[in-house]
């Protein structure tokens, strides 16, 4: 049978191909690059921080190693992860539509992407810079010797394929929705992209205009951040967070949607509270613009507008607790099963859970002085970009794995990767919180020797992590031949992706969809996702 | 032997504390009178009773227990129909109690109102019936909420195998009853007993959602019943939070006596500023005056965080393991109303954090607000150290002496970066930008040497940019300061120097300052008077006052245009560049000193 896959094997038609599906794949194989470059710094930072001396790396390495870590992952691994994988592939698909409203324009996005990705990447790796992803002034406009201006050249470039990809989703979910699907039955993966799509839009314009003023100032020393100059260093981090802030919520927003869709899946049951969940989606959008300044409760802004900053950042985390109590009542008499995605699923919301709360600690002021800029933020942040988005992002890949690639992977080894995953996080991050708030600071290469019990723990936790990210590689990569062929819909998935055969035609649907009802109209009737005989796990549950 | 005696007398407390005071229930409300020692009740939960026993319905039928069960759980109700009062008591106090709640008699339970006097007719029973479903008020309980009357042998099995114990007293011709109520299951279990006249709906009504095995009620009174469990002893839900916090206590207590053991123990250096536990630092100790503060806000967020986390994964996991698709269990009414649900839990986790919020929000002022007549300290960070200045002039490297007891307020600067001074042992940290005073302040309360990091990343050398602060004790502070100001360096790093305001007023010469702002700035029609400047409302020349602080004086000697004093012109020239941040320092602490009417 035709299908996206085996329409055409030449290499031109992958690379000038206009089919969202295989954008999204191309998106998938090069984020993939991105994320194992960034995984290897963060190995030899594990690997450095396992004792307190500096005898792996000398201090400018090191400085360059976190900074890699954190540009790769930031904007070439998380912010285009799902919503330009995933949602690539999904957003044409879900709302019943052949294609995105701008195939071309799409195409046009990966290249810019992978232009961007090159320049930085090049730039990390050849010379290396080591202003942290942060690039905070007047040390990388004056002080810094590396290589800023291309690195943040890549970034800028990059930029604007984020803005592409937000404007086509939104036209796309706007005007190509199927007959009968109403805002109020869109699949709330469809939601949650658009909110996101709303923040790149708004939010990665002031990053190119950040970034361009920073070039200005770092090549022909026009003098806007550097005191020296007449500038004002502190403008600088308004602009970086007003743009990094809304940045972290691209980074989880569509964690959450794909929750929703895994969730309502393994129980059998509809969303509870779907309106309240697909509210609170474009709520974290909007409110997510004005919150910060808490970034900065130490930098010497005025202490009232910390108060205003610390009062809106308590505000934004109500849609984040709405979302986490409404995945919960969802499972409420439902049929739930436990395969790889819902574990995925599962453990997003317990890490979400720990990484939103201690946000709030480090919401409230004087706490927050404390641990700013100790490991307490670096757990704190990775519990939602890795806990979560990562899980998420892993999850949405397994559930998705038989319409992508029309194979099933070996569902133990699934969960096994699943479980690793969760108990390797745990074990790398956790002990970074009481780190934090002993009050090691980060982005340090040596440290007090009575830090080290806690770091060693740390650095275990990230081989077995590192395991968990191997794993699937290797599964799913297997799958790809020896897999069993999956059926169309092998979850009984509600969807209009799961109604056209695994993989879909180029153009998705043989006849076009016509949508009667609300998504996840899941009832006693739906027979349970398909079990996998060969399965001892799905036998036990 | 003191060490021992505590530890015994702990062991005791935590036996107490724990072991469960209800261990053997005692029938409660039993009569008091010792005539009617045999009066009261024996509970008897989780036993069947015999579902053969035969009542006599209203018309007068035969029907067996079994039959008037059904397949719902009961309200089981013994009583006499002409009860002077303790029975109509009881009644009412069901009517009341079951009119509260969202369930229906008849629907979804049963109520059985059994008469304990073997004299009384159907007809009676019928009679008292018509009373109390008028009272109750609901349409449709007539099948479900049955009056019956049975045989002496019949009732006496009923009330013996629900554990109710009454007597006959032929003086009054009345019987002498135990208050109270039972509910049995479907199956004719006996599932709780509320005791007493009066009954909470809270009460009956989980008791019904246990009894019916969650087949009725909804996702609330699941959440409810989370909270509340029943305790047999009272007869009555209680909050589970109870036993919650007695077993947390106990975790407390041991956690004390853990920390107070470790505190005796003889221990390496470090540990006076950190707590382990098993050779793992688990928390940093405090040592200044609002560390203790912080801490506690701290560890009650903690709390906070730790209960609504426990309360998302207990729900995650009860709902995972019993509604896994495998498990055969009532799934009916799945998808109930939300938008209570949803208004509670948003505004109760809200407005328990808003406290949070303005608790923390209150400190952080606090800490934000330097207390008057602090002893002021000029810190100046450059890529990678540290350069402290104590008001004698003394100054420090990469270590700073002060005294315990007093604040201590720092004004701070950088040559080059961003960096942040943080002492983890204070809890306080503040950036330091390059081009402006920064400030913040701290009262240190125990002697002792505690870690300096810069926090804010500066570049290669971040991780060296360290120091210590030593807080010492007032007297040998003042000693130290004799010491390093005049006797020559008490420690490595301390530079024996001329006082600031002797430095500033040499700059003051050497720089020409002298020129236009007069001998001892005094002031002179070119330049502004200086003595008595510092923290006085100057008026400017475009209308608008500012105070002279710190950042005003320093902004005037690197960029004079930015602020003019009304009445003079802008005639002084920049000194950017022509002053380091040193002589910034020593120029500001001179000009501070001068006192209106001083000589040069």
């Amino acid at each position: 049978m035709r299908n996206y896959l085996n329409e055409d094997y030449r290499l031109s038609s992958w690379l000038l191909t206009r089919d969202h599906k295989r954008i999204g794949l191309l998106f998938m194989l090069s984020i993939t690059g991105f994320f194992v470059i960034g995984g290897l710094a963060a190995t030899i930072i594990r690997l450095e921080l396992m004792t307190p001396a500096g005898d792996v790396v000398t201090a400018d390495t090191y400085n360059k190693l976190f900074t890699m870590h954190g540009v790769t992952m930031v904007w070439f691994f998380l912010i285009p992860s799902i919503p330009n994988v995933l949602g690539n592939f999904l957003i044409p698909m879900m709302i019943g539509a052949r294609d995105l409203a701008f195939p071309r324009l799409n195409l046009a996005s990966w290249y810019l992407f992978m232009l961007g990705g090159f320049v930085t990447v090049y730039a990390l790796i050849r010379g290396g810079v080591d202003t942290g992803w942060t690039f905070y002034t007047p040390f990388s406009t004056m002080f810094s010797n590396t290589h800023v201006v291309p690195a943040l050249l890549g970034v800028f470039i990059a930029g604007f394929s984020s803005i592409l990809t937000g404007l086509n989703f939104i036209i796309t979910i706007h005007k190509m929705r199927a007959p009968g699907l109403t805002w109020m039955r869109l699949p709330l993966f469809v939601w949650t992209i658009y909110a996101t799509s709303i923040i790149l839009v708004l939010a990665t314009p002031v990053l190119a205009c950040t970034v361009g003023l920073l070039l200005l100032e770092r090549i022909f020393h026009v003098g806007i951040f550097d005191p020296k100059l007449g500038g004002d260093p502190l403008l600088f981090q308004h602009l970086f967070w007003f743009y990094s802030h809304p940045a972290v919520y691209i980074m989880i927003l569509p964690g959450m949607g794909v929750t929703s869709e895994l969730i309502t899946c393994f129980s059998r049951k509809p969303l509870f509270g779907y309106r309240a969940v697909a509210y609170s989606s474009l709520a974290i959008a909007i409110i997510g613009f004005l919150v910060w300044g808490h970034h900065m409760f130490v930098s010497g802004q005025s202490v009232y507008a910390g108060m205003v900053f610390s009062f809106l950042s308590f505000l934004v985390s109500i849609p984040s607790a709405i979302k986490v109590f409404n995945w919960t009542a969802t499972l409420y008499k439902g049929r739930i099963t436990f395969h790889t995605p819902m574990l995925y699923a599962l453990g997003f919301v317990g890490l979400f859970s720990i990484g939103g709360l201690t946000g709030l600690l480090l919401a409230a002021l004087a706490i927050d002085v404390h641990v700013h800029d100790t490991y307490f933020v670096i757990a704190h942040f990775h519990y939602i970009m890795v806990g979560g988005m990562v899980s998420a992002y892993l999850g949405g890949i397994h559930f998705w794995w038989p319409k992508m690639s029309g194979r099933l992977y070996p569902e133990s080894w699934g969960r096994f990767a699943a479980v690793l995953l969760f108990f390797g996080f745990n074990l790398t991050f956790f002990p970074q919180f009481i780190l934090g708030y002993l009050g090691m600071p980060r982005r340090y290469h040596e440290y007090p020797p009575e830090f080290q019990v806690l770091n060693v723990m740390s650095s275990l936790g990230a081989t077995i992590l590192a395991a968990g990210y191997i794993l699937p590689l290797f599964y799913l990569g297997w799958s790809l031949k020896y897999g069993r062929v999956a059926p169309a819909n092998p979850w009984n998935a509600t969807g209009l992706e799961w109604q056209t055969a695994s993989p879909p035609i180029t153009h998705n649907f043989e006849v076009m969809p016509e949508v009667t009802a609300g998504a996840y109209a899941y009832t006693e009737h739906t027979p349970l996702p398909l079990e996998v005989a060969d399965d001892p796990f799905a036998r036990a549950v | 032997m003191r060490g021992k005696h505590i530890i015994f007398n702990f062991v005791v407390l935590l036996v107490t504390m724990g072991a469960n005071p209800a261990g053997a229930f005692p029938a409660p409300l039993n009569a008091s009178s010792t005539q009617f020692k045999s009066v009261g009740w024996d509970q008897k939960l989780g036993v069947q009773v015999p579902r053969d026993i035969r009542l006599r319905d209203e018309q007068g039928r035969t029907v067996p227990l079994a039959s008037l069960l059904t397949s719902k759980p009961a309200v089981l109700v013994l009583a006499y129909y002409g009860c002077p009062n303790l029975c109509t008591q009881v009644l009412n106090g069901v009517v009341d109690g079951l009119r509260q709640l969202p369930f229906t008699a008849g629907e979804a339970f049963t109520v059985l109102v059994v008469s304990i006097d073997p004299r009384e007719t159907p007809q009676l029973a019928a009679e008292k019936k018509k009373v109390y479903l008028k009272r109750y008020a609901r349409p449709g309980t007539e099948p479900g909420w049955r009056f019956l009357t049975g045989s002496a042998s019949q009732t006496a099995r009923l009330a013996s195998a629900i554990g109710f114990r009454y007597e006959y007293d032929s003086e009054s011709d009345q019987y002498i009853h135990p208050g109270g109520i039972t509910l049995l299951t479907s199956e004719g279990k006996i599932a709780r007993y509320f005791f007493g006249v009066q009954y909470r709906a809270r009460d009956l009504r989980l008791g019904l959602v246990e009894a019916a095995q969650h087949r009725i009620g909804s996702l609330l009174d699941e959440a409810l019943l989370l909270c509340y469990h029943y305790d047999p002893s009272q007869g009555r839900y209680g909050p589970a939070i109870q036993s919650v916090t007695r077993w947390l206590g106990v975790a407390t207590l041991l956690a004390l006596g853990l920390l107070f053991n470790s505190l005796r123990a003889p221990r390496p250096k470090d540990d006076d500023r950190l707590w382990s536990f098993l050779g793992f630092p688990l928390f940093p100790l405090g040592a200044s005056t609002v560390s203790a503060e912080l801490d506690l806000i701290f560890i009650l967020s903690l709390i906070l965080c730790l209960l609504t986390l426990f309360a998302v994964f207990a729900a995650l996991t009860y709902f995972s393991v019993r509604y896994r698709a495998r498990n055969i269990t009532d799934r009916s009414n799945s998808n109930p109303n939300a938008t209570l649900l949803e208004i509670v839990w948003t505004v109760v986790p809200l407005s328990v954090f808003m406290m949070l919020f303005y608790w923390a929000s209150q400190l952080y002022f606090t800490m934000n607000t330097p207390p008057p007549n602090a002893l002021e300290i000029y810190v100046i960070g450059k890529q990678w150290m540290w350069k402290f200045q104590h008001p004698t002039g003394v100054r420090e490297i990469n270590e700073l002496h002060i005294p315990v007891g007093r604040p201590v307020r720092l004004t701070m600067t950088s040559e080059d970066v961003i960096h942040s001074f943080s002492v983890p042992a204070f809890r306080i940290k503040h950036d330091i930008l390059p081009g402006r005073y920064m400030t913040t302040w701290f009262e240190a309360t125990r002697v002792g040497e505690y870690q300096l990091f810069c926090t804010q990343y500066c570049g290669t050398m971040h991780a060296a940019m360290g120091g210590r602060i030593i807080a010492m004790d007032p007297n040998v502070y003042a000693h130290w300061l004799d010491g390093a100001g005049h006797a020559g360096p008490v420690t490595s790093t301390t530079t024996p120097v001329a006082s600031q305001p002797t430095r500033g007023r040499e700059l003051f010469r050497r720089l020409g300052c002298v020129a236009c702002h007069g001998p001892g700035g005094a002031g002179l029609a070119t330049g502004p008077r200086l003595q008595g400047l510092f923290g006085s409302t100057v008026r400017l020349s475009n209308g608008t006052t500012v105070v002279a602080d710190e950042n005003y004086l320093r902004e005037s000697i690197l960029v004079p245009t930015a602020k003019v004093v009304q009445g003079f012109t802008p005639l002084m020239p920049s000194f950017q560049g022509r002053v380091s941040e040193q002589d910034l320092v020593d120029l500001i602490s001179y000009i501070k000193a001068l006192k209106l009417g001083q000589g040069g």
